[in-house]
């Protein structure tokens, strides 16, 4: 009898043991499905913070802080004139602006960022920027096929002020040595190996020459084609709507507005950023390379300049 | 939350006060611009000086009368106009002359370069 109720005590624990791991078992696989299930976010739509001029899509992670140093040579092949080749050894004798700057994420969706440039001297020199920067939605495997962010950006110059009040950089008032801007930013990366983006900008001057706007609408495109996970080829351009004929490819008037167009190739290293761009723009920042660029490419007016991100968490 | 608020709240001011819509006059030339008091000295302080763009004619331009001034006049522009930095900037090594004088020979050229 008492061999019995041993048995049945066996059997029963034997079978409540069973019963315990197939519905932990079960549970598990529920959870891991959940996992599996889960979209994820497409890392590195475009590798860095900016694309060449321009900022894309990404922000740094919650307490990155990156120093960037950016810079942009002289006229490459001005009038295609061949003498630049020695004489100037291609642009590098001369820096058409240079800047420094550091970015935080404050979490993982929002960055600020401070910096100061050169300046390129058309309009502005000694420029001090600033921005922020918010992704509002980003791109995942499935439900979410866009990254979109919001950039706001401020410039301010403090140069010593021109004697020839007919130069924007007479500023007659403080306020006239500020620009601002304003940005969404859509991309989205098809594949492995292409990412487009789009930036409709709006450019607000507080002062102006007189053949000027104040207020000026940009449409920026860009293009990254992967080379392979950690190299790409960009490239970049913001058309600047100022109600006139496209000055992009006129060669007969040397002194009018051009369009910003780069190329780029980028690399990546631990914790590095390196992009190596030729582009006709001259200065740092959406108030900046948008309303003043004036160099042609078809002119042999474009320059070397190279971008280095350098991250650090906390 | 309270310091988010009034972090906004003083950039809407800060932007508010900030904010304008001016446009700089257009360049004119107005007056009448003198070679012999205005464009002459100017050439004699920074360009003719000893050495440089007199008799020793440097880079071939001589500057110490008008005929000299008048026949190099657009490439003197083209090259006081340069930035800070440029290696043909002129006068040479800077500091750029101040743009109300560089308006003031543009002026000149304008006005047909008078011997005045």
């Amino acid at each position: 009898m008492r061999f019995l109720i041993f048995v049945t005590m066996v059997r029963n624990r034997v079978l409540l043991f069973g019963l315990t791991l197939i519905v932990s078992a079960t549970f598990a696989q529920e959870d891991f499905s959940d996992v599996m299930e889960e979209p994820e976010f497409i890392e590195n739509v475009f590798s860095g913070t900016r694309v060449i001029n321009g900022h894309s899509t990404e922000t740094l992670e919650k307490n990155e802080l990156e120093f960037r140093i950016e810079h942009r040579f002289g006229d490459m092949l001005p009038n295609w004139d061949a003498s630049n080749l020695a004489q100037s050894w291609l642009g590098f004798d001369q820096a058409a602006d240079i800047r420094f700057g550091f970015e935080y994420g404050i979490t993982d969706n929002i960055m600020i960022g401070i910096g100061r440039s050169k300046g390129s001297g058309a309009p502005y020199r000694s420029l001090l920027d600033g921005f922020a920067k918010y992704r509002i939605l980003r791109q995942k495997s499935e439900g979410m096929p866009i990254s979109l962010t919001a950039l706001g950006t401020v410039g301010f110059s403090y140069m010593k002020a021109s004697d020839d009040l007919s130069q924007v950089s007479s500023f007659p008032n403080w306020q006239h040595r500020f620009g601002y801007s304003a940005q969404l930013n859509v991309s989205r990366k098809f594949g492995s190996w292409l990412s487009l983006s789009l930036s409709p900008t709006l450019v607000h001057r507080n002062y102006v020459a007189a053949d000027d706007k104040n207020t000026l609408f940009a449409l920026g495109g860009a293009a990254r084609f992967s080379i392979t996970k950690k190299m790409g080829v960009i490239i970049e351009y913001f058309h600047a709507f100022r109600g006139e004929p496209i000055h992009f490819f006129d060669r007969n008037n040397p002194n009018t507005f051009r369009n910003s167009l780069g190329i780029a190739f980028e690399f990546e290293t631990f914790g590095h950023n390196f992009t190596i761009n030729l582009t006709n723009s001259k200065g740092f920042g959406d108030v900046q390379y948008i309303p003043y660029t004036f160099s042609d490419w078809m002119n042999g007016e474009f320059r070397l300049g190279f971008s280095i991100g350098r991250k650090f968490s906390f | 939350m309270r310091n988010s608020l009034l972090f906004c709240g003083l950039l809407l001011i800060f932007l508010m006060i900030s904010c304008k819509k001016d446009m700089a006059p257009e360049p004119t030339c107005v007056e009448e611009i003198s070679f012999s008091e205005k464009v002459q000295p100017m050439i004699e302080l920074n360009c003719s000086t000893s050495g440089c763009h007199d008799v020793a004619a440097q880079g071939g331009v001589n500057l110490v009368s008008y005929i000299g001034v008048e026949a190099n006049a657009d490439k003197i522009l083209n090259v006081i106009q340069l930035e800070d930095g440029n290696s043909d900037l002129m006068p040479i090594g800077g500091p750029r002359l101040p743009d109300s004088t560089i308006q003031q020979f543009n002026c000149w050229i304008q006005q047909g370069k008078l011997n005045n």
